[in-house]
């Protein structure tokens, strides 16, 4: 699935339905009720996935990461272009195009 | 001259006054007007029963389903559900079972049927969770034993009993969410189901066993030990054939985890239907941070059993020694 190619900062992207998550120590496991499909995400990931609660653009999103964690923009743009372009190949995240 | 006292001098034993059986079936008091054999007959049988089995007319359909599949549909009278030539029924409140047995249907199956798939429904109407596990007690917790039929659950159980471990369930593990947030068992001490050749390696005589079908070379066994205590899971052991021969044992990581506990559901076709998937996600999290989810690998061979259950006894003693520690 050639999902990353599509995104950018103007993309807007929203939580996939469907998927019941919770902490396990530092780790953040979700399941889809739907297919039964396991992830589990590290501690960043977790932590952009509750950023996700409202659908928003990937710009908007970067910068509520940029206030909390000590990264250059790009790096982190980079950062989560891979981790949308991965949970939108398991239909975890929604990306409808700007 | 005085006549003597009139009294009642005799009860059979496990029959209520309503004239039905009465048996602990996970924990619940149930009572049921045909006999039950593989089921714990209650000691007490004055207590007002949690589950009473009816035998009756069981309707159709239900005047509003709200859900429905292939034999079954859910309305506010409860779960309707047939299966022919085993029978149809009526599960409400999880506290009833109206049960209209097929005429032609082997009495084993019955209670096959009635404790399996339709006490299911009891408990997933009482919120609680629903495995397809055996467990035994190890000290004060509960160990799980996980897999699809034939993956040697029961055999585990049984092996285990010859070690000194008291067996709490067989096949169907049901998981009460406490209020402290603690996921306990409720033992229902149900007799093992066993294979012949499972009987045969542990030496018991199947002249002792009640063979459940006909037809089949499987057969119902006392345990030797039954506690009925609640206990809190003390980890999952999900049992896989080692392809190479080679006995391990490893924690199962988060993903996993989840995954496996969530395909061992005891029906998860009932899961679906009754819409506990969120139910089954909170209890595979919290088992899994509170106790863990093991895979328990070994070769299919009697022979070598010894060497998996001395893997589980050292994942005990080391697990007993990091509480005290």
């Amino acid at each position: 699935m050639v999902v990353e190619q599509t995104l950018d900062e103007n993309s807007q992207v929203a939580r996939g339905d469907g998927w019941l998550s919770a902490w396990v120590d530092t780790e953040y496991v979700m399941m889809s009720a739907d297919t039964g499909m396991c992830i589990s995400l590290s501690e960043t990931g977790g932590r952009i996935w509750e950023l996700m609660e409202e659908p928003q653009t990937v710009a908007s999103l970067c910068d509520k990461l940029a206030a909390e964690y000590d990264a250059p923009r790009e790096v982190l743009l980079e950062d989560v272009y891979t981790f949308l372009g991965t949970l939108s190949a398991e239909e975890a995240v929604v990306v409808t195009a700007a | 001259m005085s006549i003597p006292p009139a009294e009642v001098v005799g009860v059979s034993q496990g029959i209520d006054a309503t004239g039905n059986w009465r048996y602990v079936v996970s924990g619940l008091q149930v009572s049921s007007p045909m006999e039950l054999p593989s089921a714990i007959r209650a000691e007490d049988v004055s207590t007002q029963p949690d589950v009473v089995v009816v035998s009756g007319t069981v309707p159709e359909q239900l005047a509003h389903a709200v859900r429905q599949g292939p034999g079954w549909s859910i309305g506010a009278e409860g779960f309707l559900i047939a299966i022919p030539g085993v029978a149809k029924a009526l599960v409400s409140g999880g506290e009833r079972i109206l049960l209209e047995p097929d005429a032609a249907v082997d009495p084993g199956d019955l209670v096959l049927y009635l404790l399996g798939t339709l006490f299911a429904i009891v408990l997933h109407q009482r919120g609680r969770v629903v495995l397809h596990a055996s467990a035994v007690a190890v000290g004060d917790k509960a160990m799980l034993f996980c897999g699809q039929s034939g993956a040697g659950k029961s055999t585990m159980a049984a092996m285990l009993g010859k070690r000194g471990y008291a067996l709490l369930n067989d096949d169907v593990c049901n998981l009460h969410l406490g209020d402290d947030g603690v996921y306990r068992v409720y033992p229902d001490g149900r007799m093992l189901k066993l294979w012949a050749q499972s009987l045969e390696h542990l030496e018991w005589a199947e002249a002792q066993a009640i063979r459940i079908r006909k037809d089949a070379a499987k057969f119902y066994m006392a345990p030797r030990m039954v506690d009925l205590t609640p206990r809190p899971v003390g980890g999952v052991f999900i049992l896989r054939v080692a392809e190479d021969g080679v006995s391990s044992l490893a924690r199962l990581s988060n993903a996993d985890a989840l995954s496996e506990l969530t395909l061992n559901a005891y029906r998860p076709a009932l899961v679906r239907s009754m819409d506990m998937t969120q139910a089954y996600f909170h209890a595979a999290i919290g088992i899994q941070r509170s106790a863990g989810v093991f895979a328990l690998t070994r070769p299919i061979d009697f022979a070598r059993a010894d060497e998996a259950l001395d893997l589980l006894e050292a994942r005990w003693a080391k697990a007993e020694q990091d509480e005290i520690d």
